[in-house]
C-alpha cells in the first residue's frame, strides 16, 4: 500500500469537511482509482460534484499533482507520497 | 499616444523608478483601457489600484444598487449611497482618487448583448464577475478578439488568478469547460481575500499594459489565507476546448 496526500478546495473542501487528508492505496491503482475510492470514503454528495449521473467525471473539478494540473483521462501511475489536490471552481463577486 | 503632464509626473514619481517601467510604461498606461467587471470585492480593488496607478481608461460593468451586504468587500460602494446605482458610487469614489481618470460606466453586468462591444473598446479586461455565464462570455470575447484577460477569483479565505493571453495560453473554458455544478451564488467571503487577489489582478493588468515583468501565463496562483499557502499550478490548453482549442 502507498499513501497519497490529498488536499482539497473550495465546495468540495466544505464536502470533505477538511483541507488536507491522506489515504491509502494500492501500488497498482490508478489516477481514475484513486477518485472512485474516494467518492466511497467521503459519500454521495461529494461524488456527485466530480461526477454526473452517467459516472462521468466533470471536468470543471480541476485535479493538480504535484502543483501540475492533470486530467482525468490521463494515465498516472500513483506513488507513495505524492500530493493530489482537487478543486472545485470558484469565482468573483 | 498622449504624453504625461507636470502633475502625473509628479503623481506617479515613486512608481516612475521601477524598472522596466519608467515614463514609456506611465504613458502605456495613461493611454491605456481597462474593462473592469464587475465592481464587487473583487472589481472594486483592481479599479482602485489601477486609478491610483494611472490608467487612463476604466470601463466599469455592474449592475443594481449598493445593499447593505456589499459593504463588507465592495471597497467603491459606501453607506450613503445605499439604494442607488453602483456604477455611479464606484465613479464617485475613483474620481476622488484621481480626477483625471476617464471612467466609462455601465449599469449593466456582462452579457450576451453588451459583451462583444465592450472587450472590443479595452486594451485588457480584469474578470471580477460571480457568475460563470459573465466570465465565459468575456473570456470567449477575449480570445476572439485577441485580449488578454485576467482572472481573479475567490471562496472563503481561498484566492485565485490567472492571466489568459489568447494563442499563448489556456482559456477560462481549457481550465472550466463544463459549467460549475457545486458553485453557489452567494458565498462566504471577506474583504480583506477579495482585497487581496484584486490586487494581484491589477499589478498583472499594470504589468501586460506597460510591458513589463512575466504574467501568470499558464499558470494559476492559489493561495489560502486561512494557512497563508501559495501555490503556482501549472495548468493546460485543452485541444478540444471550444473557445480555443482547434
Amino acid at each position: 500500500m502507498i499513501t497519497i496526500k490529498l488536499r482539497f478546495t473550495a465546495q468540495l473542501k466544505d464536502q470533505v469537511g477538511l483541507a488536507t487528508d491522506t489515504v491509502l492505496v494500492n501500488e497498482t491503482d490508478t489516477l481514475q482509482d484513486l477518485l472512485s475510492h474516494l467518492v466511497e470514503k467521503y459519500g454521495n454528495d461529494f461524488g456527485t460534484i466530480l461526477f454526473d449521473e452517467n459516472e462521468n467525471y466533470r471536468h470543471s473539478n480541476l485535479i493538480v499533482i504535484n502543483q501540475i494540473q492533470e486530467n482525468y483521462e490521463d494515465d498516472i501511475t500513483l506513488v507513495d507520497g505524492m500530493e493530489v489536490t482537487l478543486m472545485s471552481p470558484i469565482s468573483g463577486g | 499616444m498622449k504624453n504625461l503632464t507636470q502633475e502625473e509626473l509628479a503623481t506617479y514619481e515613486w512608481q516612475l523608478d521601477v524598472p522596466e517601467h519608467g515614463e514609456a510604461g506611465q504613458e502605456r498606461l495613461k493611454n491605456s483601457t481597462v474593462l473592469v467587471s464587475r465592481c464587487g470585492g473583487l472589481g472594486s480593488v483592481v479599479a482602485y489600484e489601477l486609478a491610483a496607478a494611472g490608467v487612463g481608461t476604466l470601463i466599469l460593468a455592474h449592475a443594481g444598487n449598493v445593499k447593505h451586504s456589499d459593504l463588507n468587500r465592495q471597497l467603491l460602494m459606501t453607506h450613503d449611497w445605499l439604494g442607488k446605482p453602483r456604477v455611479e458610487s464606484a465613479e464617485r469614489r475613483l474620481k476622488e482618487l484621481n480626477p483625471r481618470l476617464n471612467i466609462i460606466s455601465v449599469p449593466e453586468n456582462i452579457n450576451e448583448t453588451n459583451a462583444e462591444r465592450l472587450v472590443g473598446m479595452a486594451d485588457v479586461i480584469v474578470d471580477a464577475a460571480p457568475l460563470f455565464e459573465e466570465r465565459f462570455l468575456m473570456n470567449r470575447e477575449a480570445v476572439k478578439q485577441n485580449k488578454p484577460l485576467v482572472d481573479c477569483a475567490m471562496y472563503e479565505l481561498e484566492a485565485q488568478i490567472t492571466t489568459i493571453v489568447p494563442g499563448e495560453t489556456a482559456c477560462l473554458s481549457c481550465l472550466y469547460p463544463e459549467h460549475p455544478v457545486a458553485w453557489k451564488r452567494r458565498f462566504p467571503v471577506f474583504g480583506a481575500v477579495s482585497g487581496t487577489v484584486a490586487c494581484l489582478g491589477a499589478m498583472e493588468a499594470i504589468k501586460l499594459i506597460s510591458g513589463f515583468g512575466e504574467s501568470l501565463k499558464n499558470r494559476l496562483l492559489t493561495m489560502d489565507m486561512r494557512t497563508m499557502d501559495v501555490n503556482i499550478i501549472n495548468i493546460k490548453q485543452r485541444k478540444e476546448c471550444v473557445v480555443c482549442g482547434n
